[in-house]
Order: structure tokens, then sequence, then C-alpha cells
């Protein structure tokens, strides 16, 4: 079991798994409490132009991902203020328009395209050394950020119109939390890959809201959370070679269910034990 | 008594549709002022312009105290905070402390004693664990209350306080405004201003444009006879005259 480890890639992956919790466990809570699952699932395919465009071009792939998800990211959040139901038709439309540049330019690249199904959904076992560099300085920036601006964004998340009131820099707090949403997305995609991304976003939260209403506490049980399922999910795909984001994402799930189910039961005995009495 | 905030010629719309038009408004210290209206006739509209949460198209708003615009607080309507957030009571409240030079600092010692204080004063101590959203109505409106407090306002703008709250938490509502008002001043808007009948100073009717009557223009036997007759004491015209016809 323990000479696993010392493969190079299983380092990589594990290192991966790691640098992925802490970013669902930082945004994911602001993603699920702000209702912004739809936009970042936005941002999430919309990448996958660029990669597609970098891929062409015959750069990293993950520099083209970064690029576009960034710049889809701001566009969003200075549009988003005063047209609200308007932004959420664009989303849609740019879903699907990012996801269609990123398979034209896929297709254009000349010869074999191996890693296609790689982005899509994902694989942890083959990140590359220089990847998790990257990740491991947007993780950084992600973390230090959120740490930074914590009251603030919690703030805002909480009650934009009294933030105003209180002169918070409301509108910079709400792009900047987009940016920081871009940058996740970037981190994941190596991992779960861009169409299963948002489970990652938003399962450890699920979970984690079942245990605490205190957000920091939610902060936390939903990195440990993420690690567990994506170190779950790392050995199942290594040992009966199951796709590693889909395995993740269906343990992740599976969880879910328990941890819901059995507090329900949990409950209704409680309220029986309280009509006996 | 001294005027504290002026609003002056105020225009304001959403998109082309104009809400507000030739807004004129005094604010003085220790008034108890009640902003009534119907729904859709810019109240809200009025405080957010106010607060400073809207810009105004045309017109100003003057602040004559020093420092008044960074120490008004805020009560808004239940609707308006996103109860999907999951919060504490002390945490709410607490963050009411947060402002434009503090929110990247750690809450300072001082901040959570004054949180303590406030919840302590309005009864809210014994729930400061809970969270938010399994409040009723009126612990809830206490607990927005709290959270304005704590930043020390010298005036108080509370958004339809009365909505969806019950009938012994209003007069609980009423009678801690009144105390308060010795110290503050009380804005209040609201749709349905009975509660509040008895102890306002001014009254102003928004709709679209604002009417502005005195407390002295209630005739007190008038006033006797309508006890009773809400829906009638803020009425304009027949049966119950008690402001004066807007011009």
């Amino acid at each position: 079991m323990l000479e696993v480890l010392s493969y190079k890639f299983m380092q990589n992956a594990l290192m991966a798994a790691f640098l992925a919790s802490i970013v669902c466990g930082i945004i994911g809570p602001f993603i699920v409490t702000r209702r912004l699952v739809f936009i970042s699932g936005g941002i999430s395919h919309i990448s996958f132009g660029g990669l597609g465009i970098a891929y062409w071009l015959g750069i990293n792939p993950l520099y083209g991902a970064t690029a576009f998800s960034l710049a889809a990211a701001t566009w969003i959040g200075f549009s988003k203020q005063d047209k609200m139901s308007e932004s959420d038709l664009i989303i849609g439309i740019l879903w699907a328009f990012g996801m269609a540049i990123g398979i034209i330019f896929i297709h254009l690249t000349p010869g074999y395209a191996p890693n296609l199904m790689t982005f899509l959904f994902g694989n942890i076992l083959t990140v590359p050394r220089f990847d998790i560099f990257i990740i491991s300085i947007l993780v950084l920036v992600i973390t230090l950020s959120v740490l930074i601006f914590y009251k603030g964004f919690v703030s805002v998340a909480l009650d934009e119109e009294y933030s105003k009131a209180r002169k918070l820099p409301v509108r910079s707090l709400n792009i900047g939390l987009l940016i920081l949403i871009a940058l996740s997305i970037v981190t994941l995609i190596q991992v779960v890959g861009i169409i299963l991304v948002i489970a990652l976003l938003t399962i450890p939260v699920a979970v984690a809201k079942e245990f605490s209403i205190h957000f920091k506490k939610i902060i936390l049980i939903s990195i440990l959370f993420g690690i567990s399922i994506c170190l779950l999910g790392l050995f199942i795909s290594y040992y009966i070679e199951f796709p590693s984001g889909a395995s993740i994402v269906i343990i992740g799930s599976i969880l879910l269910g328990v941890v819901k189910g059995v507090k329900k039961i949990l409950k209704m005995k409680l309220n029986l034990d309280e009509t006996i009495n | 008594m001294k005027r504290i905030i002026e609003v002056k010629n105020l225009y304001f719309g959403y998109e082309k549709n104009l809400v507000l038009e030739d807004v004129n408004l005094d604010i003085f210290e220790k008034d108890f002022l009640l902003i009534i209206g119907p729904n859709g006739g810019g109240k809200t509209t009025l405080l957010k312009l106010i607060l400073g949460i809207l810009k105004p198209w045309k017109g100003e708003i003057n602040f004559y105290d020093d420092n008044i615009s960074k120490k008004i607080g805020y009560v808004p309507q239940f609707s308006s905070f996103n109860k999907n957030f999951p919060i504490s009571v002390f945490n709410m409240v607490l963050m009411g402390t947060i402002d434009s030079k503090n929110f990247i600092k750690k809450y300072k010692k001082e901040e959570i004693e004054k949180t303590k204080e406030i919840l302590d004063k309005l009864d809210l101590y014994y729930i400061k664990d809970e969270n938010i959203n399994s409040l009723s109505g009126g612990l809830l409106q206490r607990v927005l209350i709290a959270r304005s407090l704590v930043a020390d306002p010298k005036v108080l703008l509370l958004d339809e306080p009365t909505a969806s709250i019950d009938i012994t938490s209003q007069l609980n509502l009423r009678d801690f405004l009144l105390e308060l008002n010795k110290k503050i001043t009380i804005v209040v808007v609201t749709h349905d201003p009975t509660s509040f009948a008895q102890i306002y100073d001014h009254i102003a009717c928004v709709n679209r444009r604002l009417f502005y009557h005195g407390r002295g223009e209630l005739d007190a036997q008038l006033l006797e006879k309508v006890y009773g007759c809400p829906v009638e004491l803020l009425g304009h015209g027949i049966p119950h005259t008690l402001l004066k016809e807007h011009i």
C-alpha cells in the first residue's frame, strides 16, 4: 500500500487533492450561501474556450483556462449590478459558447487530442508537477485574499444593502469574490474537470451546513470533507481504474445522502421521544 | 429643534420611471418621523437615498452634524437580507460594527463587549448562539435593531418594522422606540402607521411627491374619536380630516 506513495504521479495527485480541498472549503461556502452556483458553472464552462485556444496554440492549457475564466468573472462582476435578470440569460449563452469555442479549437489542433476527456472530467493521476506549482500559487492567493477580506465578504454575503449603508466597497468586494471563484475553478479543473467542478464546490458545503451554523466551521468542515472524498476517489481510481473525477463526485454525493438520512432519522427519533415524554 | 438632515429638490427613478419627484424633507434632532404612503410610492427608495445605498438623479441630501452620515443606523425589511446565510444571533449583531474603515481588521474587544451589552439590553443574550433563520418575526426584528444599535447611531431608520411581527411585539417595539427617541432621531417607514399614531412628531406622505405634516395639525378631539378607528387616523379628507389637504 505504502509503496504507492513513492510514485511521483501519486505524490502530485495527493498534492492536487489537498490543494483542491482547501479551495472548495474556502470558496464553496460563499458560492452556496450567495446562490452563485449557476454563475460558477458558467465561469467553469466558459474557461473551456480558453483552454481549447491555448491547446491549439501549443501553450499550457491552464493559462488559457485562467485567462478566460478571469475575463468571464470580471465581466459578470461589472455587468451584474444593474441587470441581474439579463445576466442570467447571457451566462447561459456564454456557457455554451465557451464550450463550443473549446471544442472547435481542439478539433482544429492537428493530431490526436488525448487530453480532451481529462479537461472535461479531470484526471487527478495525471496532474503535471509544474501545474501543481501554479495551483499552489493560486491557492495561496485565494486563501490570503479570503483571510484579509473575510469580514467584508461575509458582510456582503449576508446583507448587501446593509453593507452599502455602512459604506463598504460592495461592488469591489463582489467583483473580487467572482475573481477568486474563477481562480478556484482553474485549480479544480485539474482534479475533477470542467463539468464536475461544481460538485466539488457544493457537496462539501452541503455536508458542512448539516453540522454547523458558524461560517468558519462550515469552511473547516468543507475542507476536511473535501480532502476525504478526494483521497477516496483517488485510491478508487488508482486501484480499480475508475475515472477519478466521477469517483470523487459519486462518493461525495453518497456521503451527503448518508449524512442527511442519518440526521433525519435522529430528528424523527427525537420528535418521537418528545411525544412519548 | 435642530435640523440634522436635509433632502432638497430630490429626483430619483429606476430605469426611466420617475419614483421620487422634487422631494423636500427636513429631519430634526430627536425627531420621530413617520414616512407613510402606498406600496410602490417611493418610501423605501427615499430611505435608501438617505442611507447612500442609492444615488439621486438630481437634488441633494445634506447632513448638518459632524459625521452624521456615518451615524445612521438602518433596520431593513426582513426580505432584504440573505436568509440562506448561516449565522448566529451574536455574530449577526457583531457585524453591525463593520464599516468602511474596519472591514479588513479583526473585531476589537470593545466591539465584542458592546455587542454583549446590546444583546443584554434588548433581552437577546439567551439566544445568542441560535441561527437567525430559526427565529420568530418579533425576535428577528429585535436582532436587526440590535445590529443597528451596536454602532451607536444618532439617527435610526426602520423600514416597515411592524410588517411581519405580531401585535404584542408591535407594542413592545413602539415602547422601545419611544424610549430610544429620548436620545436619538427615529425615522419609521411604514404603510400601516397605526402602531406609531400616538408617538410621532412629524409625518411625511410619500407618493412620488412628498407632503409633510406636523403633529400640531392633529386635532386632539378628533384623535380621541379616531382612537380605535386607526385606518382613518391618517386619512386625508372625509370623514376624519386630521391632516391638511395636500396643495
